[in-house]
């Protein structure tokens, strides 16, 4: 019983629980100093995810884009490499999407399939700029990803007020054509989520069965014995930026195709690529888990609306508890350390 | 002639809370502690500054409580990267999440639940009224400079000292050079990295309070808009000198005013297109300047004593 | 054996034991050295030498354990507490700032400053200029680091530890990386400093250096206490016996080698660093099939731009490398490999394994791409299991049951059993062994050595590379001695010796 008990808690998996806990603990100790009641807020958090089918729905409609920015984060992460781009790639597929989605006529499924094919395309290119550079001339790929996202951001708008796109008198586009989406039923189901689940068990599949995931893997985890062993780290490193693009593009794409349909006027980021990365750490970076920690943030985030709206309790809270559960993530080292510790004294009293 | 005054006013301005940051990031830098948490400092620094200053009604009491709690904030990415060896880029990314969403929800908080602030006092002028009308009718009068940008610039010296002239700086580029070396020394490596982590989180912090106290005079959310990210990027052109990236803001700064210039009324290029310019100079100048021998050795990589 | 006056010690150590995880470090360590003699601590790899004198210096808490320096008893919780208490101390890798000069770098933590904390660097180059001629220890104070020699850099370190006035000097390993005639010089210091009243207190597993210089040795084998003798009623035979637990055979059994046709061949090769500096230059070589190629050198005269020229890691400028008659100059690492070339890299950390991958995947990572252990892309588990079972079998990778377990977790011996295992199993035409032995003890020492003999009598063409000069005696056939990039000359390793070989490793050939 012991050594099972060790084996749970040594998981990654326990130290990511353990962050989450304490994520939400540390914010509602920043609630209590705020004079808001934390229990009742965390209350209506779980109400306003889980209470109602519908809501429930919404959770997994609204975790797509997250999901998949989240794998696309943590595909790169495998390769050694930090998406903090996908914000951009994810842009880019939007914009693709729309552009194919408003100009041209297809017959519905092929329309539909063209698109994500064409925003993975193009968003693939766009993150494999990140990994050029970085192959060709070892800049940081955050510092590149980063401009990169900016340069996307402004595209992004410069499309949306071509005369050929947007709707006169509004800063909004054309919205896509029915052929063009992925809603079934005409109601707001879509297919969104079971493609994420597609790409998940596809991008699990590359990485731990295929021999060129073995390469990403192998360069992620050491390139200079990648290098030395003949696996090229220059291309693997332009490849494993280009997947990680397209991933985020079919997420952007998806998100339009599915649930939006039409560009919107920006004045921020939307910030999915960068809830890509907190998807990511809570998975451990595990594609399979992206899933898991995608809804998870999705439920919370649905959650925290109603929170807002029930008892005026701000929705930033949300963000402070997710930065939190970084924080704990990036030390849970920390704990680790403190369960080997209590696991071996545990273990010398036995033996005494 | 005034619009080379204008111009240099304007660049001046975009220059300067990239500059204070890019100052942090160097300091934080050389002494081995990567720092990509400049960006949530920066807004927390925004919002600090804009609500101490609107409450009290003094820029100034305003400007300094946002060094301090920048100084606040980036404590916890020194105590998650040094003393608990966290991967940087992660505890910093935890960092960039925590700014905002601590200065929106304080502002919703203080502000009857909008993230705006108030208009707040700003920081006083270099020229003084009677300077200015004594110059009125010639290019000077539109010598509109910040005392926050003199600020700014007095640092690149200080810190060109600091690092270049003295023992503390010695130890510092030691400290990212070759740790170990330092702590065999009887130099603490852990304090030294402590210290430059947090200047640099107060750094940005003025930055931060920069934008909001002087270049607006207001707290949004989209004060700051990625310029802790530029001024990452300001650091590593600047290859992680002072006086390097002092030139290399000045350029962001630059970028950044040809937008406002050329992109006014009947610009022949978008105004959206030349927003895109400074990011797309940026790559251009990493891709075209950049070598690696620059870079502190030891950058991104904790110290544990007795390692190898 | 003669028992030391007590208030005559300049260090006591008493039962120190220090613990890394559940592993035992050190076990009831016992350490006397005597005021200014030169004491050794002798062991072999791994033993705990460094760890004692990491305690000693206060860079390693030991678990329990008292020391007493001049008869005062302290807690060094910090080199700092070493420093104030007059023990210097010079590492195996040097702790000194590439960037910074040596003015700087000996300064470092005890500046001489005006006002302010103003450097007075004029100030610090004068006090430099006098201790380096108290001491004969000649140097340049406003040359940068880089741009200097080991043997310079290491007079820097022993510079820094006089200059904050050590009366204790702990040298690790100090001979290492140095030639023959480089530590001559070193010793006739270390006398000198002897002379001026100071202790030395030298790290080595090498026993020639104790028997010349030394007065005392404490051995220590397995983070246990062996003894501690007066060096002068030893012979070097008992010492090493001591030392490793076992009668052992100071020289390895070698056959004669069988060399046939010239397999690999370098032609007048030149290659450039970073900064244009040619570090390999003019270099020409040949290696038959069936015997061992040895090429004895410094630190950094080419060794390492060498091998990342045959392994196709870095741009030749000029010249041809060429196996089995075609050239592989400025090709791709996956065209040497698949040429005929291994390589068993020098750090095997950092290039030789990947550290949070399983054995079985780290076995995999030439392989790979090969039928049957992947099929169209796809890998093929059932078959990769049974490879990894059978090298792991073959080669006495240990535990037996560790395919599954990380390589971080294995010792080091076992690690580069792994990577042999992996190179081997390539059945290249040729085997570059870069420092195979670096860390070892001298159990896994011994298995590298007859491994690549035994590849050798198999009939593979081998390239050695080593700084240590008593390997490259011991196994290789003929020694290609390397001085700035050039061989300088070659020889058959049964008609030389080590001190011809030191003279050409100093550029004392030409």
């Amino acid at each position: 019983m012991s050594k099972r008990y060790k084996k749970f808690f040594s998981k990654p998996y326990f130290s990511i629980l353990f962050a989450i806990i304490l994520g939400f603990f540390v914010g509602g100790i920043f609630l209590y100093c705020c004079n808001y009641n934390p229990i009742a807020s965390y209350g209506a958090l779980f109400r306003g995810a889980f209470s109602k089918p519908k809501y429930i729905l919404d959770v997994f409609i609204q975790s797509t884009p997250i999901i998949l920015t989240g794998l696309s984060v943590a595909f790169a992460f495998k390769s050694g490499l930090f998406n903090i781009g996908a914000e951009g790639q994810y842009i880019m597929g939007v914009v693709v999407a729309t552009i194919l989605g408003t100009q041209i006529k297809l017959p519905p499924v092929i329309h539909f399939l063209f698109i994500l094919f064409m925003a993975m395309l193009v968003s693939g290119l766009w993150g494999a700029i990140a990994g050029f550079l970085k192959a060709k001339f070892g800049i940081n790929e955050v510092v590149t990803s980063i401009m990169l996202n900016w340069i996307a951001f402004y595209f992004y708008r410069y499309i949306l007020f071509k005369p050929w796109i947007k709707v006169k008198g509004l800063a909004v586009s054309k919205a896509i054509c029915e052929s063009a989406r992925g809603t079934l039923f005409k109601t707001n189901i879509n297919i969104g989520f079971f493609v994420a689940v597609i790409a998940v068990l596809v991008i699990h599949y590359l990485l731990y069965k295929t021999t060129k995931g073995f390469e990403f893997r192998a360069v992620g985890q050491n390139p200079e014995a990648a290098r030395f062993v003949g696996i090229n780290v220059k291309s693997n490193t332009i490849i494993s930026m280009f997947i990680a693009g397209a991933i985020a593009g079919l997420s952007g794409a998806l998100r339009l195709t599915c649930s939006e349909f039409r560009m919107t006027n920006l004045a921020e980021f939307e910030g999915y690529g960068l809830k890509g990365i907190y998807v990511a750490l809570v998975a451990d970076c595990s594609p399979i888990g992206c899933v898991f920690s995608g809804l998870f943030f999705s439920a919370i985030r649905s959650g925290s609306i109603s929170m807002q709206i029930d008892l005026k309790t701000p929705c930033e809270i949300i963000n402070i508890i997710t930065g939190l559960i970084v924080f704990f993530i990036s030390i849970s080292v920390v704990y680790r350390r403190l369960i080997a510790k209590i696991s071996k004294t545990r273990q010398e009293k036995i033996h005494e | 002639m005034n619009n080379i005054i204008l111009i240099l006013t304007g660049t001046l301005m975009h220059a300067t809370p990239l500059l204070f940051a890019a100052l942090g990031g160097v300091i934080s830098e050389s002494s081995g502690v990567m720092n990509i948490a400049l960006e949530g400092v920066m807004t927390f620094g925004a919002f600090t500054g804009a609500a101490v200053a609107y409450v009290t009604n003094n820029a100034w009491l305003g400007f300094f409580m946002a060094g301090l709690a920048g100084a606040l904030l980036i404590s916890l990415h020194a105590i998650a990267s040094i003393t608990f060896r966290a991967d940087q880029t992660i505890s910093g990314t935890a960092i960039n999440f925590l700014g905002p969403g601590l200065s929106l929800l304080l502002a919703k908080k203080m502000f009857n639940g909008s993230a705006l602030s108030p208009t707040a006092p700003k920081l006083p002028i270099l020229i003084t009224k009677s300077l200015t009308e004594k110059w009125r009718g010639t290019p000077l009068e539109n010598l509109n400079i910040s005392v926050g940008v003199v600020i700014a610039f007095a640092l690149v010296v200080l810190i060109w000292f600091l690092f270049y002239r003295t023992k503390w700086g010695l130890r510092i580029l030691a400290t990212g050079q070759h740790p170990a070396a330092v702590d065999t020394l009887g130099v603490n490596v852990y304090v030294m990295r402590y210290i430059c982590v947090i200047c640099s989180g107060v750094l940005a912090g003025f930055g931060g309070a920069f934008m909001s106290l002087s270049v607006t005079s207001s707290f949004s959310p989209s004060t700051v808009c990625g310029q802790g990210f530029i001024a990452l990027a300001a650091v590593i052109f600047g290859k992680w000198t002072p006086h390097g990236v002092m030139f290399s803001c000045l350029l962001f700064g630059f970028a950044k005013e040809c937008t406002t210039i050329l992109g006014g009324e009947g610009a022949f290029i978008p105004p959206v297109l030349l927003e895109m310019f400074p990011y797309v100079l940026t790559i251009l100048v990493l891709v075209l300047f950049v070598g690696k021998s620059s870079v502190p050795k030891a950058n991104g990589v904790p110290y544990l004593r007795g390692a190898r | 054996m003669e028992t030391p006056n007590q208030d005559n010690m300049a260090i006591k150590m008493v039962g120190i034991y220090k613990y890394f995880g559940p592993y035992c470090a050190l076990n009831n360590v016992n350490l006397n050295v005597k005021k200014g003699t030169m004491h050794a601590i002798l062991g072999e790899n791994g033993a705990g030498k460094s760890t004692l004198m990491n305690i000693l210096y206060g860079m390693s808490k030991p678990d329990a354990g008292q020391i007493f320096i001049n008869g005062k008893l302290l807690d060094i919780k910090h080199p700092k507490t070493a420093i104030e208490n007059k023990i210097g101390m010079v590492h195996q890798h040097f702790m000194l700032v590439p960037t910074f000069t040596v003015a700087q770098n000996i300064m470092l933590g005890k500046e001489l400053t005006k006002p302010f904390g103003v450097l007075d660097f004029k100030k610090a180059n004068r006090v430099i200029e006098e201790l380096s001629g108290k001491y004969n220890l000649l140097i340049d104070t406003k040359k940068k680091i880089e741009n200097m020699s080991v043997g310079m850099q290491q007079r820097v370190e022993i510079l820094k530890a006089l200059y904050r006035e050590a009366e204790i000097l702990i040298l690790d390993e100090p001979t290492a990386v140095l030639t023959p005639q480089e530590v001559k010089d070193l010793m006739f210091t270390l006398q000198a400093l002897v002379r001026h009243g100071k202790t030395v207190v030298i790290i080595t597993h090498k026993l020639n250096e104790i028997k010349q210089v030394c007065d005392f040795c404490t051995i220590i084998r397995r983070g246990k206490n062996i003894d501690s003798v007066n060096v002068n009623d030893y012979s070097e035979q008992q010492l090493a016996s001591m030392m490793v637990g076992y009668d052992m055979d100071l020289k390895i059994n070698k056959t004669k080698a069988t060399p046939k046709d010239v397999v690999f061949e370098i032609d007048n090769l030149t290659v450039l660093d970073n900064r244009g500096i040619k570090k390999v230059n003019n270099l020409s070589l040949k290696i038959r099939s069936g015997e061992v190629l040895g090429i004895a050198g410094v630190d950094d005269n080419g060794q390492r731009e060498l091998v990342e020229a045959i392994t196709s890691l870095k741009k030749v400028n000029s010249g041809t490398i060429k196996i089995n008659g075609q050239e592989i100059q400025n090709t791709t690492p996956q065209n040497v490999i698949a040429s005929g070339i291994a390589t068993i890299p020098e750090d095997r950390h950092k290039e030789g394994l990947v550290m949070n991958f399983s054995v079985m995947e780290n076995l995999l990572l030439k392989k790979y791409k090969k039928r049957p252990l992947s099929k169209y892309g796809k890998l093929n588990k059932q078959e990769i299991n049974n490879f990894a079972n059978s090298l792991i079998e073959k080669f006495d990778i240990r535990p037996p049951e560790c395919k599954k377990r990380l390589v971080r977790k294995l010792s080091g011996g076992n690690q580069q059993k792994l990577v042999i295992a992996r190179e081997v199993s390539e059945d290249p035409d040729l085997l570059v062994a870069v420092q195979p032995t670096r860390g070892l003890d001298v159990g896994a020492m011994e298995y590298v050595h007859k491994e690549l003999l035994k590849q050798r009598d198999l009939g593979k063409a081998i390239l050695l590379i080593s700084l240590d000069l008593n390997e490259i005696i011991d196994v290789a056939d003929k020694i290609a001695v390397i001085y700035n990039g050039n061989i300088v000359k070659t020889l058959e390793s049964t008609a030389t010796n080590e001190n011809e070989i030191g003279i050409l490793m100093a550029g004392g050939g030409k």
